[in-house]
């Protein structure tokens, strides 16, 4: 089929993608409108003046001149590329180049098409950027939601060796007083002229018994407090007991009973049970004391349903404004002043119930105070295996 | 001069008189309760308490009630009486006490271990011995 060149010439002048020819030194010999446009010259400026390489980003002339003679030497006939073009006003052109030697009139020449793929470079290096900050953004978050837990655990820490501290001074106080009392009683009798073999002998004998319970409280937190490494079964009935005769040794103007319906055992941590009970106890305690409540009282409840055992503490403290009931799980919600509460009491309660324990803890107010309920599923981790029945024997 | 020492632990109340014999003829009451009843009949018969050492934490009716009920009892008698009441705490922080007690129209407060030389400071400050 004749084509004749005219046709050829109208079809690469009005072509939409760039076309060119260079000759063996690269110089071009023909360029067409379209890679013009796209340089920001005119084909005068360019033809029989300007080689390929001085239009190409520096860094990508190596690329472009390795195809380039591969292609020359009949290594390859063509070659397909992408590289960076400088635009006449110095912008970078994303450009991607199909190349192929050809022979013109004896002399051996590149022919070649190229189109502008700046858009599409564009639209990758930011979906790239994109990801990549998402990814950094994802991290950034990740790090504060992990700082905060650490803060939230440092902070309970804390609260534990706060509570401990407390708990220690306040067994101390009154013992400290005794003793006190003791040693300025001997002054005393001496300075009468009283002080006799027998009256010495019962003040001694008193110090030397109030500094054994003084040493006894030391131990008996410390225990209370030791984290427990290997789960074991516990009798929930016990717990709940052990937690109300330590709670009652410092607190002895509220009455504190209990009510033990059923005595299912569990697999776990006694002590993070302890924990847990002792938290809310001590919020009965403040609200009771702090609101001078008339005949102050707990009741715990040990008791179970169709489904889960239940521990149940109640008070008649008031209870909790019902603005506020639903906030009260919330790490650092605090009623009291930074000195009392640091708010993370009833935090440390939920995690501890619903990470380790595998339950619920839910709140309510009942008419005459707060009503605070752990509930511990069936079949749940009431059995640690060997060890039951070792613990039974 | 006539004292009532409000004390739960037997101990301590039984050291509290001896501390104060040499100043005071002393009685003794183990909870809020009791002590009420005895300020009360003590200014009844015209024979009212000129010191009054109170714990603040007792069962039955803590130090603060037992307070408010003794200058209520008071204000029914010779009005020129008004007892000197110090409270004795084991309280552990001091902010608790300040504001426990000066809501409560007490004289002063001594925070637990007592010593015998800060209780007599006392008396002397609100003149009971000179
Ligand atoms: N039994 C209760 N009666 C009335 N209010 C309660 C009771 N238990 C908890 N609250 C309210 O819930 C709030 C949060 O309790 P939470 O134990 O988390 O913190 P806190 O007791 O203030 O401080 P912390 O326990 O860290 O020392 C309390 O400040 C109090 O207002
Ligand atoms: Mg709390």
């Amino acid at each position: 089929m004749p084509i004749n060149e005219k046709l050829f010439r109208l079809l690469i002048d009005n072509a939409m993608v760039g076309v060119y020819i260079v000759d063996e030194e690269q110089l071009f010999q023909y360029v067409n409108p379209a890679l013009t446009a796209m340089l920001g010259y005119t084909s005068e400026e360019v033809i029989g003046t300007f080689r390929f390489p001085s239009f190409i980003h520096p860094d990508d002339i190596p690329l472009l001149v390795h195809n380039y003679q591969q292609r020359l030497s009949g290594e390859i006939p063509s070659a397909r590329y992408e590289a960076r073009a400088l635009h006449k006003s110095g912008r970078v052109v994303n450009i991607e180049i199909y190349g192929t030697y050809v022979d013109i009139n004896g002399k051996r020449s590149l022919a070649g098409t190229v189109i502008d793929i700046t858009q599409r470079v564009t639209a990758e290096q930011a979906l790239e950027e994109l990801n990549r900050t998402l990814e950094q953004r994802i991290a950034t978050e990740l790090a504060l939601s992990r700082e905060k837990d650490r803060m939230v655990m440092q902070q309970s820490r804390f609260a534990a060796l706060g509570e401990m501290v407390a708990g220690i001074a306040h067994q101390w106080r009154q013992p400290l007083n005794m003793l006190g009392m003791s040693v300025q009683a001997l002054q005393l009798a001496h300075g009468k002229g009283i002080l006799t073999a027998e009256f010495m002998e019962r003040h001694t004998e008193k110090s030397l018994e109030v500094l054994k319970y003084m040493s006894q409280t030391i131990d008996d937190f410390r225990n209370f407090f030791r984290p427990e490494t290997a789960p074991r079964n516990f009798r929930l009935d016990e717990a709940v007991e052990r937690v109300v005769v330590f709670f009652t040794s410092s607190v002895n103007t509220i009455a504190i009973t209990t009510d033990v319906q059923n005595r299912a055992t569990m697999c776990g941590h006694m002590n993070e049970l302890s924990q847990v009970l002792l938290n809310i106890l001590n919020n009965a305690r403040d609200a009771l004391l702090e609101r001078q409540v008339e005949a102050p009282a707990i009741v715990v409840a040990v008791t179970r349903s169709d489904t889960a055992n239940l521990i149940r503490v109640s008070d008649n403290g008031g209870g909790i404004p019902d603005e506020l009931i639903d906030r009260v799980f919330d790490p650092f919600f605090s009623t009291k002043d930074a000195a009392k509460g640091t708010g993370l009491g009833l935090y440390m309660v939920k995690s501890i119930v619903e990470k380790s324990m595998k339950g619920t803890v839910t709140v309510r107010n009942t008419g005459t105070g707060a009503e605070f309920t752990i509930t511990l599923p069936f079949p749940g981790a009431d059995d640690c295996g060997v060890e039951r029945k070792g613990e039974h024997t | 001069m006539r004292c009532l020492i409000v004390e739960d632990v037997d101990f301590e109340r039984e050291m509290m008189e001896f501390f104060l014999a040499d100043y005071a003829v002393t009685e003794t009451a183990c909870n809020g309760e009791d002590a009420v009843e005895l300020f009360t009949r003590a200014v009844a018969e015209g024979r009212p308490y000129q010191l009054v050492c109170l714990d603040i934490l007792m069962p039955k009716m803590s130090g603060q009630a037992a307070l408010k009920k003794m200058r209520q009892a008071e204000a029914a008698g010779d009005p020129a009486h008004k007892a000197v009441i110090i409270m004795t705490t084991a309280m552990n922080s001091r902010e608790d006490m300040e504001e426990a007690l000066w809501q409560g129209d007490c004289t002063d407060y001594l925070v637990k271990p007592i010593i015998l030389a800060d209780l007599v400071a006392l008396m002397r400050k609100y003149k009971l011995i000179s």
